[in-house]
This record gives C-alpha cells, sequence and structure tokens, in this order.
C-alpha cells in the first residue's frame, strides 16, 4: 500500500516543490476570491506552465491549485455576500450574516478550520480506498477498460445537469475529435480536415483544454461586466473571534461528519462537485438543526457548508486515479495534467504510476493547509481582490492562456486551436450542453479506441471478449442500468400516478 | 427563450455536421481504423438527430424532455448563461478581440502583441485607468519575456513581419 509514498515525500521536501504548492496555492485561493474563476479555470491557465517543471512538481502544482479554490470561494461568500465559486453559494447564507454581525473574523476561522477540516476527511477517504481501487485496477484488461469508459461517459451524461441524450451526444462528439491524427494502433494518419502536418498528433490536448475552460470563462467574464457584487463590506474583527472560531467549528462533530460524507460521496459521484454538496449538506443540516439563528448566521450552518464541500475534491480524486474517470471538471484538467506529463490516464495509474496516486494525495492535503491558513491571515486583502475590474482581468487571462498554449510546442496555431476551443466552449455553455462530457470524452476517447480493438485483436474479431469476460460483462450490465434507470423511473411514476 | 433554442438548434445542426464528417471521412479508412470513430459517429448523430427533433417537434418525443436523474423538466440554460444577459454585438466585440490577438500575434510576435492587447483592451472594453492599463501591459510584458525567454528559454514567436514563419498546416 505504501509504495510510492517514498518518491512523493522526497520530492515534497524539496524547496522548489514546496514553493510551488505554495504559489499555487496563492492562485488557487485568487482565483476562488474572484467571482466567475474557480479552480478550474485556475488550473486550466496554469497547465500549460507546468510543461517545463518536472512531472512530480507540476501534479503537486496542480494539486494544490485544485484544494485551494474552494476555500478561496468562501473568503467573499462572508465578507461582501458574493460567493468566489459555486462550491460556495450556500456559505453567503450563514457566513455573511455573521460577519455583518461583527464576527467576520469568526466565520473566516470556522470556515478554515471546516475546510481544513472537511479537506482532511476527503483525503483521508481516498488514502483508505487507495490499496482496494488499487486490486480492482490490477483486474482491469482491454474489454473492461473499454466498458468502463463507456460506463463513465454514460453515468456522467446521467449525472449531469442537463438532458441526457444531449450529454451522450457532446460526450461522442469529445471521442470523435481525440480521434483526430495518427492513430497509434493501426498506424493511420485520419480525419485531418484536409491538413497535412499540423492535425499529426491530434488536437493539442493542452490548447484545447485551456480553451474549453480558460478562454470560455474569459468570454463569458467579458460579457458579463464588472466582476465583484456590490454588497457592503464588513469589518473583521479581532483575533479573539479567530480562535473562537476554530473552537466553535469543533462543538458540531456530528453536523461536521455528516456534511464530510456527503461531501465525499457527491465527489465520488461523477460530474457533480462542490456546488451540490455545499447545498445538500446544507439544507440537510438546515432540516435537522435546532438552532434558531439557522439562516441568520449559525455557526452548524456555516459547518455544514464549509466541511462538505471541501471533502469533495477527495471524493473526485477517487475515481480519477483509479478509472481515469474524472469525478469533477477539476479532476479532467488534472487529468490532462497527467497526460501532459507522461502519464497515460486510465486504470493502470494506480498500476504502474502509485507515486503519482500520492503526490496527488500529498498535494491536494498540502494545498488545503496552505490554502486554509493562508487564507485565513491574508482574508482582508483577498476580499479586495474582487475589486479588479472587469477589463483588466479578461486580458490578463486571455494573455496566459494564449501564451501557454503556445508554449507547449511552439506552435503558432496551437494558440488559434485555444481560441476556436474557447468560442466553441462558450456557445456550448450558452446553450446548455456541459462541458464535462465533451472533455472525457476527448480525454479517454482514444484510450477506449486502443482498449477496443486491442479486446478485438485479443478475441480475433469477436465482440463476445466484452461479455464473457466477467468484470467486463459487470461493467456492462452497468451500463445498460444506468442507461435504463431514468426510464424505468418515469414508467414506475407513471404507474404510480395512474 | 426561443432565441435560446434557436441558437441551441444551430448548434445541434453544426455537431451534427461535425459527427457525419467523421462517419463518412471514417469509411474510407480500413477496418480497424474505422470501426470505432464510425461506430462512435453514427450514434453520436442519431442521438443528435433524436435531440433535434424533440426540440422542434417535442410532442413527438416528449421522453427525450428528460432531464438530470429523470426529471421531467426540460432543462434551462445554464445559470450562468441566465444571469449574464446575451448581447450579440458584445460578444461579436469579445470574438474579435481574440482573433485580432491572434492575428497581432501572427503579425508581430507576443512581444509587441501582449502589452497592446491589454492596454487596448482594458481601455476600450474594460475603461480602466491609462496607469492601470500601463501597469498590467508593462508586467505581463516582462512576464513573457522573463519567464518564456529567460527562465524557460522558449522562443516565443516574434512574428511574419518580424521574420518568423508560421509553421505549415
Amino acid at each position: 500500500m505504501f509504495d510510492g509514498i517514498s518518491v512523493a515525500i522526497s520530492a515534497l521536501l524539496q524547496p522548489d516543490v514546496l514553493a510551488f504548492i505554495i504559489v499555487g496555492s496563492l492562485i488557487g485561493l485568487v482565483a476562488g476570491v474572484l467571482p466567475g474563476l474557480g479552480n478550474v479555470q485556475a488550473m486550466a491557465v496554469a497547465l500549460p506552465f507546468t510543461f517545463g517543471m518536472d512531472r512530480l512538481t507540476a501534479i503537486y502544482f496542480l494539486s494544490a491549485i485544485c484544494a485551494s479554490a474552494t476555500y478561496g470561494g468562501s473568503v467573499p461568500a462572508i465578507l461582501i455576500n458574493v460567493p468566489g465559486t459555486p462550491a460556495s453559494a450556500a456559505t453567503t447564507i450563514e457566513g455573511y450574516p455573521m460577519a455583518k454581525r461583527g464576527e467576520a473574523n469568526r466565520a473566516l476561522a470556522i470556515s478554515a478550520t471546516a475546510s481544513l477540516m472537511g479537506g482532511l476527511v476527503g483525503i483521508g477517504v481516498l488514502v483508505v480506498s487507495i490499496p482496494f481501487v488499487r486490486w480492482l485496477a490490477l483486474l482491469f484488461g482491454p474489454p473492461e477498460t473499454f466498458m468502463l469508459v463507456l460506463l463513465g461517459l454514460i453515468t456522467i451524461a446521467y449525472a449531469i445537469q442537463g438532458n441526457i441524450i444531449r450529454g451522450l451526444a457532446i460526450s461522442g462528439i469529445g471521442i470523435l475529435l481525440s480521434l483526430i491524427g495518427y492513430a497509434s494502433v493501426t498506424g493511420v494518419y485520419r480525419f485531418s480536415f484536409g491538413s497535412k502536418n499540423y492535425l499529426w498528433d491530434g488536437i493539442e490536448q493542452v490548447a484545447f483544454l485551456t480553451g474549453v475552460f480558460g478562454l470560455s470563462e474569459a468570454i463569458q467574464l467579458g460579457m458579463k461586466g464588472r466582476v465583484a457584487g456590490d454588497a457592503e463590506e464588513v469589518a473583521l474583527g479581532g483575533f479573539r473571534g479567530t480562535w473562537q472560531g476554530i473552537v466553535d467549528t469543533f462543538r458540531y462533530p456530528l453536523t461536521f461528519i455528516r456534511s464530510s460524507v456527503v461531501g465525499v460521496i457527491v465527489g465520488i459521484a461523477p460530474g457533480v462537485g462542490g456546488s451540490v454538496s455545499n447545498v445538500v449538506a446544507y439544507a440537510m443540516t438546515a432540516q435537522i438543526s435546532k438552532d434558531p439563528l439557522i439562516g441568520k448566521g449559525s455557526v452548524e450552518g456555516l459547518v455544514a457548508c464549509e466541511s462538505s464541500n471541501n471533502a469533495t475534491y477527495g471524493g473526485d480524486a477517487i475515481p480519477t486515479l483509479a478509472f481515469g474517470i474524472p469525478g469533477s471538471l477539476a479532476m479532467a484538467i488534472l487529468l490532462g495534467g497527467l497526460n501532459l506529463h507522461g502519464v497515460p490516464v486510465g486504470p493502470w495509474v494506480m498500476r504502474e504510476h502509485i507515486e503519482i496516486v500520492w503526490v496527488v494525495v500529498f498535494g491536494l492535503l498540502a494545498g488545503t493547509i496552505v490554502s486554509c491558513v493562508g487564507g485565513l491571515l491574508l482574508a482582508r486583502w483577498l476580499a479586495r481582490i474582487t475589486l479588479v475590474p472587469t477589463g483588466l482581468l479578461v486580458p490578463a487571462i486571455v494573455v496566459l492562456i494564449l501564451t501557454g498554449a503556445y508554449a507547449i510546442r511552439q506552435n503558432f496555431w496551437d494558440l488559434v486551436v485555444a481560441i476556436l476551443s474557447g468560442i466553441f466552449g462558450y456557445f456550448l455553455n450558452r446553450h446548455g450542453f456541459s462541458l464535462l462530457p465533451l472533455i472525457i470524452g476527448f480525454l479517454l476517447g482514444a484510450v477506449a479506441e486502443q482498449a477496443f480493438i486491442q479486446s478485438l485483436h485479443i478475441s480475433e474479431g469477436s465482440l463476445s471478449i466484452f461479455f464473457t469476460h466477467p468484470l467486463s460483462l459487470l461493467l456492462f450490465l452497468g451500463v445498460v442500468a444506468t442507461g435504463v434507470y431514468p426510464v424505468f423511473r418515469r414508467l414506475v411514476a407513471k404507474g404510480v400516478a395512474q | 427563450m426561443k432565441k435560446l433554442l434557436d441558437g441551441r438548434s444551430i448548434m445541434l445542426v453544426l455537431l451534427l455536421g461535425l459527427a457525419l464528417y467523421f462517419v463518412f471521412a471514417g469509411l474510407g479508412y480500413g477496418r480497424n481504423s474505422r470501426i470505432f470513430p464510425v461506430a462512435i459517429g453514427i450514434v453520436t448523430a442519431v442521438l443528435i438527430i433524436f435531440d433535434l427533433v424533440s426540440l422542434w417537434v417535442p410532442r413527438l418525443f416528449p421522453r427525450t424532455e428528460v432531464g438530470a436523474r429523470g426529471s421531467r423538466r426540460a432543462e434551462a440554460p445554464s445559470a450562468e448563461a441566465q444571469r449574464v444577459g446575451y448581447s450579440g454585438a458584445r460578444l461579436v466585440r469579445m470574438v474579435s478581440w481574440l482573433l485580432a490577438g491572434a492575428l497581432g500575434v501572427g503579425l508581430v510576435g507576443f512581444g509587441v502583441t501582449v502589452p497592446v492587447f491589454i492596454l487596448g483592451f482594458g481601455r476600450i472594453e474594460g475603461r480602466a485607468s491609462w496607469v492601470a492599463c500601463l501597469v498590467v501591459a508593462v508586467l505581463f510584458f516582462i512576464f513573457i519575456v522573463g519567464y518564456f525567454e529567460f527562465t524557460m528559454r522558449i522562443r516565443m514567436f516574434r512574428g511574419i513581419l518580424f521574420g518568423d514563419l508560421l509553421p505549415l498546416l
């Protein structure tokens, strides 16, 4: 179980890696504070800049960004009633009234402590699950891998908000886009759109990811105008409030445990993230709690919100590292980072690159600690970042994305791909298409094809291989069950109604 | 709402065209090279057609209006999309800025385009002060040159007007 830990720890103890973790956590914090941005956009923008780093440093850096944005989002939610990320939406309900009562420091301390503890629970579950999922990953051959990708795509299309059919269609588009270029399995240059050179390696993954996530968000921000809310800013208060907040968090152990468990479960489910766990955990607490201050600045409510959204990314990492099926958009970017640094995504990460798994674990842990401690100390200044005008923020994001997209291969056309992907992503988002199935299809399409062709080679062309291997059959039944469930549920509901 | 539906239809038609390209282009390759893309392309095209028909004639396929987790509600546009008012002119300007940025890099490279882009966008679109725009533009110029050219030893594109060639497509 502990293979790879020493590699991860010795990398972690390098001063440059520690520096990158701190920088990554600060980037995540700032992105979290800025409404409209979050860990996904921060990771997308930062991804190309990891190109010159060694593999472990880059993964530490990205994991730290991933872990730190959620707490960053809570700072403006508490201080100026504007959630920095969707995962802090419910935090405003309890955090801002506390701040208005003159208990801003207390609320920030509760948020930091609950975030830290929630994050630790999520990461703890991830660590405990490693031996089991590693054993499971050993059972995966080509047919199982193919069925797993299929199950992942259909589950995500089902889980995301929106039309299931549209979700599946957009994941199909993602898969098709991933097939452009030279196919390593068959040695054929395909779907080149007339390009004789540029598309040989397919659509450049980093340019596509940064465009779809980063540039589309920049367009959205540019359309929106000013970033910050206009709620009145509140005074922070003294150190006594901070200490009280830290102690307060431990007064509600049941709320904390329940909310963290909700966070982890929501995280494991593909396609849903902190925005859902934050609201679900808060709603559960609001129903159960006897606190008369619920909805008006309750400590218990705030503990529920903050522990759940930070526990989520530990859960998110489980399907991502175990099977290569990202549990959230941030994890999809992390997979892009793994790919960029030569770690092929899929069930074999646990099998062949266990040190990467531990790097992600320690990176998330370090990011959580740095962001919660640093965020608490810097809260006063972080909240002021929301006052940065969009007019300066948008060109800064655009420039970072375009230079980053170019720098990976030093190819001008990658910059054009990033822009086209950004426009494509903007329109998809605008018209109700979820980006997650598209990206997962794009990241896993080539893996799925390779597994499919390899399976056919093993079985000498017979599709029966997918149904004669027990695990593959089980996964296939999962695909069928997931596909049939909505129809079944509607029929049952119709029957009950009649 | 009507406008949104129209936009969604256009998106679906474009995606359908893309899926069909993969199907028809795929038919020209050998068995192993075409089997997967053609199968995925056909399934995707069928799903898109299904979605399109359900959008245009909801009575025909009421079940496709099933939302996530079996909900019967037709999904609304994203909360973000609802919050941000849609302005075609604003969108055209945003896209034009991006394309102008790419054109600028192509012609005169990153060194010139980056500060000009930040300065121009900040002043014209963001109405930020000259000083703020200048400071950000200079900081980013230093960052681009310092980080990429000196730290990472990456030669940033200088532009075709300064003698660099565009790579072959």
